[in-house]
């Protein structure tokens, strides 16, 4: 497998656990402590978990856990923003794989009718529950957050080649279940 | 669902979470406790070493009971008197042998108000040491004890020198230089009466390699104890004396020991603040900005890139050339840029073979969160290879405010008008400023790309959606998958 250095990120970061995220832009207004921060991101955060998990419950522990690990390490973390943006896709991927509901969503949502249930949020978030946890990410990520294919690469954890690819085919599922 | 319902779709989706409201007090809980899982999982064995680090500690507080060891919690750094380093009275040994008074008082902690007031018992001011030597941490194993500096108010930074790293090869045949990147990790424990901390830095195990022979690393320390302190570990191995003056004002000047040093100011953000570091040698004072000092990692330094990311996959070999390559290469040159202005002024000039979608894509990078980084893009063609006179591979950069986006990949027809680009290049661009191009277009890459990368991929999941995988089909028809947790798998279940 090839390594990927992407500009701003060193193998001694990532060997060090302290992975640099360069190519997610700074908040517009820089949190100079953990309150900071903590207050003004835990909003946004949430909803964008809530799109990635598809329960707002959920995305509130998922969201709390990351500033909880964020706390852990603030010392060591130099881009906090970015680590606890990470921390929550990361953590939402985890919340994914342990819900067997999803499978149970998407064969819902296939069996929906368009017309009036087409801009549903239910329909929305069962859709989205028909994609793996990449092609979610990248699809909110992309489409919600207006995030950068680069940025997406970063904060889902792969090539950034392959992003444009994922976005495409999670667009062909979620055009399927229409 | 065109991509503007899907975004309508995805906010209402959002706004189902209103306004939530977060607990912070439920966050510091949460960290409190696992932070006393922590000590618990590491036994009565690292509670010995603990109690004999000094009365080191994560950062989670002063301890409020430890009144006869009180001192002024507005201590200023600032101009602080340099003070010899003590390392060279046991500058080898390991964390040192127990010492039982830490552990036996077991202060109880209180967190700084300032992220809300939890107070939690037992022996968090121990816990520093038991942090570095934390098997769940990244890092974690046995550290050595390599400068120690005592500070005002009885304050103390230690670095704790850790796992040094193989730093390649990346790929076969191809390894970075060895001044591209620090390989030693350490541990920069803070203790005192106000303050206990740990942090990390990476440093060289021969900084001399560095074309500066100078590398620096920032920490920020004491912040959940409400006193900040900003580090700087400083490698200078020809030094004697090293001095830092932060652009916000502090200053703070120390000897180095076996090339290393700490400097120490008031204050926090280090990350966000400059500084010129003065490095006094025997042959004199060589002042070296951050800006030179960060230079790994650095991927906009031409030099950087040379030294350490892989060679770029090879651009197709030339074939017959132009009557005049220079002339042609500059001509090409001069066209991309033109079309990069084309393109910002919404003028659709045959500089692009397609103009779908293109005026939508740019709008959608002016009006993302990418614009002003993607304001400052300047493209940058690094290599052409004519395959006829009238047909050429070139692989090109996009400098940014943001990074150097590297490594990237077009090709050219010369037309009656000049030469003309596919509409697949600007795509890929605007793409990665958030202004993806529809219908989409696929990357480009030349042909010797694929014969590392693969032809195509693709990614599955299980019927149950517990496991998913991702596979990379190379040219040879074989496969290459890995779990989403990246680890590679012999061959991929089904579906």
């Amino acid at each position: 497998m090839v390594a990927e250095v992407a500009a701003g990120w060193t193998m001694a970061d990532e060997q060090a656990g302290h992975v640099e995220l360069s190519l997610v832009p700074e908040p517009e207004s820089v949190a100079t402590s953990f309150t900071d921060l903590y207050t003004a991101d835990f909003g946004r955060l949430v909803r964008l978990a809530t799109l990635l998990t598809g329960r707002p419950e959920a995305a509130r522990d998922v969201v709390q856990d990351a500033f909880v690990r964020l706390h852990l390490k603030w010392a060591s973390v130099r881009n906090p923003a970015a680590y606890v943006q990470r921390s929550v896709v990361n953590g939402c991927r985890s919340h994914h794989r342990q819900s067997a509901r999803d499978a149970s969503r998407a064969q819902a949502a296939a069996q929906h009718t368009a017309s009036t249930d087409a801009l549903d949020v239910d329909h929305t978030f069962a859709t989205l529950a028909a994609l793996s946890h990449r092609e979610r990410a990248v699809v909110v990520l992309k489409f919600y957050e207006q995030r950068s294919e680069a940025e997406i690469a970063e904060l889902v954890g792969c090539r950034p080649g392959s992003v444009g690819p994922t976005v495409q085919r999670a667009l062909v599922k979620l055009r399927q279940l229409q | 669902m065109d991509d503007h319902e899907l975004i309508a779709r995805l906010h209402r989706a959002a706004d189902t979470a209103g306004e939530p409201s977060g607990d912070l007090a439920e966050v510091e809980l949460g960290a409190a406790r696992v932070r006393g899982r922590r000590r618990w999982a590491t036994g009565v064995v690292a509670a010995m070493l603990v109690a004999g680090a000094g009365g080191a500690g994560f950062g989670l507080g002063r301890a409020a009971g430890d009144s006869d060891r009180a001192t002024s919690a507005d201590g200023d750094l600032v101009e602080a008197p340099s003070t010899a380093p003590a390392a060279t009275d046991a500058p080898t040994d390991t964390i040192p042998a127990p010492d039982p008074e830490p552990a036996t008082t077991a202060p109880t902690v209180t967190m700084a108000p300032a992220i809300g007031t939890v107070t939690i018992e037992g022996d968090d001011m121990a816990t520093a040491t038991d942090y570095a030597v934390d098997p769940a941490h990244p890092g974690a194993g046995s550290y050595t004890l390599v400068y120690e500096r005592p500070l005002p108010n009885d304050l103390r930074v230690r670095v704790l020198e850790g796992v040094t790293y193989d730093m390649g090869p990346f790929e076969v045949d191809w390894s970075p230089a060895a001044w591209c990147y620090p390989n030693v990790e350490t541990r920069i424990t803070i203790d005192g009466t106000d303050v206990v901390d740990v942090s990390g830095a990476s440093i060289y195990a021969d900084a001399s390699v560095r074309p500066t022979a100078v590398w620096a690393q920032r920490a920020d320390v004491g912040m959940a104890d409400g006193h900040p302190i900003r580090l700087l570990i400083a490698q200078a191995p020809a030094a004697a004396n090293v001095t830092v003056r932060w652009a916000d004002g502090p200053t703070d000047t120390t000897d180095v020991v076996d090339g290393l040093a700490v400097l120490a100011v008031d204050g926090s953000d280090s990350w966000n603040v400059e500084y010129e570091l003065d490095v006094v040698t025997a042959d004199g004072t060589t002042t070296l900005t951050s800006a030179e000092i960060d230079r790994a990692g650095n991927g906009a330094d031409a030099d950087w890139r040379d030294a350490c990311q892989p060679p770029p996959p090879a651009l197709p070999e030339p074939g017959e050339q132009p009557a005049d390559p220079a002339a042609a290469e500059a001509a090409l040159q001069a066209d991309f840029q033109g079309l990069w202005d084309d393109i910002r002024a919404g003028v659709e000039s045959g500089r692009l073979d397609d103009w779908t979608g293109i005026a939508e894509a740019i709008e959608g990078v002016q009006t993302g969160g990418f614009s002003d980084v993607a304001a400052t893009a300047v493209h940058v063609v690094e290599e052409v290879s004519f395959q006829s006179p009238t047909e050429a591979w070139f692989r090109y950069g996009i400098d940014t405010a943001n990074g150097y986006f590297g490594d990237r990949y077009g090709t050219a027809v010369l037309t009656d008008s000049g030469w003309q680009f596919p509409r697949a290049v600007p795509c890929n661009d605007l793409g990665l400023a958030g202004g993806g191009c529809h219908p989409a277009e696929a990357p480009i890459y030349p042909p010797s790309w694929y014969e590392v990368n693969g032809a195509s991929g693709y990614g599955e999941c299980s019927a149950d959606g517990y496991d998913c995988w991702n596979c990379t089909v190379y040219a040879d028809g074989t496969e290459e998958c890995f779990d989403s947790r990246g680890n590679p798998i012999d061959a991929p279940p089904s579906p």
